[in-house]
């Protein structure tokens, strides 16, 4: 069966050590084996002291560095510890990718030896994608290096349904001006934000799509207006993350968010195996769908057990 | 086994700029070429100094560094780089040098510790092709 535990308490006990001193490189090394380690072959130990796993997303261009980079410098600058995963997307054709978030972000790193910042590129399948970053979080989460994780995620495509599988937490970064905002948000993502941001309220129109997205989404928590390249407006996320984390932990929310997502994190190991066999495997092209995705499955449920 | 276990992961490449240089054309070129062979590459950005270009470096957990230089100061980068890369134990890095650099200081640079250096005019080619040959051979070693 593909499965292993590849951190063992003494790796984790080093790589904590020297992160504790700021020497980011056995963490960092870390973090590389489980990307690069297919889903189901990472069993990462619960930690024993949770962190606050933050999905920032929204469209490309939106602010969604620059105000990550903030957000470093509100939290630290408050005495909190933080952890950054960058996400951009994958060519699909060379797999290759240019990762650019950091660049928004180094700025705020200088004199602020204790941040440890990640760029991860999506690579594969959705499941994949999912299956490494979560694994990746709890890492993080596990060290105990961190108060809070802030994932950036691009909000089209594969990634953004998985940040959902992976964040308490989710902000749904946006911008005035781009005629009804909210229809150029999708829908899917609009549900499962726990918190809008609009971002570049120094342009026009910041009021008025507040507005909309207040009217559009009753569940949220709030809707708060920054201004990412002046750091206006940020403290104010911040505070409400804290108070989004007190009620997660005070309410025995986060528990339940998180054991309610165990199923999906499984069918979502399952889909990228599944995918991944499918991928290993000769169909044959005039056999019938169903015939087809039934040699899938078996061949699937074999290696599995073997 | 399968075919995604199969395959060797991408390598991942930091592509700086130090000090205050902005000819960001040339690292651009490089980095969207690298990604088209197949990289993952992240750029800093300009104004870089020696010690954020190390974070990136550690953090990334990078298999190559790239420095792009075009104002002539090369030379003390890629020095204070690579003491760096020593005392935070990453000198097992593919360190490559490129921009404006005077062929003369191509063997100061290697005295350092630099790999290869890359001048203008270089095919992209045989960046690429340099890379990819070197780069997981110096991780190992
Ligand atoms: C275009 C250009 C500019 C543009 C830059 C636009 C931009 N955003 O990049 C502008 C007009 C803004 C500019 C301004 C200046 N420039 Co100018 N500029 C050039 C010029 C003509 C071409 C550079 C270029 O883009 N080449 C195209 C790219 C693709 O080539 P490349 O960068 O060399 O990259 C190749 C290789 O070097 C290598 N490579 C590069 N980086 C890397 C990294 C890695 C990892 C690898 C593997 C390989 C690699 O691979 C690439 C592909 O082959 C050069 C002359 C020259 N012959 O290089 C002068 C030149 C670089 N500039 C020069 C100067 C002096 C200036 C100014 C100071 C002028 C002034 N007095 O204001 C300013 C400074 C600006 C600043 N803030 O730094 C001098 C530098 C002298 C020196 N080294 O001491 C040069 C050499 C001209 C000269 N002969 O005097 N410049
Ligand atoms: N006017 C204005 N520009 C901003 C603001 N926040 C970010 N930007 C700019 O928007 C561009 C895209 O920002 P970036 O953080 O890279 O967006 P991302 O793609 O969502 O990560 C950059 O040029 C930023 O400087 C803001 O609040 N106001
Ligand atoms: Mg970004």
């Amino acid at each position: 069966m593909g499965r292993s535990t590849l951190f063992e308490s003494d790796q984790i006990e080093t790589l904590v050590a020297k992160g504790r001193q700021g020497h980011w490189a056995p963490l960092a090394r870390a973090v590389t084996v489980v990307e690069n380690s297919p889903p189901w072959e990472v069993s990462i130990p619960r930690a024993p002291r949770p962190c606050h796993i933050v999905g920032i997303t929204g469209p490309p261009g939106a602010g969604k560095s620059t105000l990550t980079g903030r957000l470093i410098e509100s939290f630290v600058d408050d005495g909190q510890r933080v952890a950054v995963l960058a996400i951009d997307p994958s060519s699909p054709l060379s797999g290759g990718a240019v990762l650019g978030d950091r660049v928004r972000m180094e700025t705020y790193l200088t004199g602020r030896p204790g941040v440890f910042v990640r760029s991860l590129a999506s690579r594969g399948s959705h499941g994949a994608v999912a299956g490494s970053t979560r694994n990746i979080a709890r890492l993080l989460e596990l060290s105990g290096l961190f108060d809070i994780v802030l994932i950036e995620t691009v909000g089209a495509g594969q990634t953004e349904v998985a940040i959902v599988e992976v964040a308490d937490t989710v902000l749904l970064v946006t911008v005035p001006g781009l005629g009804d905002a909210v229809q150029t948000i999708k829908a899917g993502l609009m549900e499962v934000a726990d918190a809008f941001i609009v971002n570049m309220a120094d342009r026009p129109g910041a009021a008025e799509t507040a507005r909309h997205l207040r009217l559009a989404a009753g569940r949220v928590d709030a809707v708060y207006k920054t201004v990412a390249i002046e750091g206006t407006g940020v403290d104010q996320v911040r505070d409400g993350m804290y108070a989004r984390w007190r009620f997660l932990l005070e309410e025995g929310q986060l528990e339940a968010r998180r054991l309610e997502k165990w199923g999906s994190d499984a069918a979502l190991v399952a889909e990228a195996w599944v995918a991944d066999t499918a991928g290993a495997i000769a169909l044959d092209p005039h056999a019938t769908m169903q015939d087809s995705v039934d040699q899938i499955l078996k061949e699937a449920s074999r290696r599995w057990n073997r | 086994m399968t075919s995604a276990s199969a395959s060797l992961p991408p390598l991942k490449v930091v592509i700086a700029k130090p000090g205050l240089d902005g000819h960001d054309r040339g690292a651009k070129v490089v980095a969207r070429a690298l990604r088209d062979s197949g990289m993952e590459v992240v750029y800093t950005g300009i104004y870089q100094s020696p010690e954020s270009i190390l974070r990136a470096v550690v953090q990334e957990d990078a298999d190559v560094l790239g420095l792009s230089s075009l104002s002539g100061a090369h030379l003390e980068y890629a020095r204070d780089l690579c003491a760096l890369l020593k005392e935070n134990d990453r000198q097992d890095v593919l360190f490559v040098v490129g921009g404006t650099i005077p062929p003369e200081d191509a063997e100061t640079l290697k005295g350092y510790g630099v790999h290869e250096v890359f001048g203008p005019g270089t095919p992209t080619a045989e960046l690429v092709e340099y890379i990819s040959s070197n780069a997981r051979q110096a991780r190992l070693a």
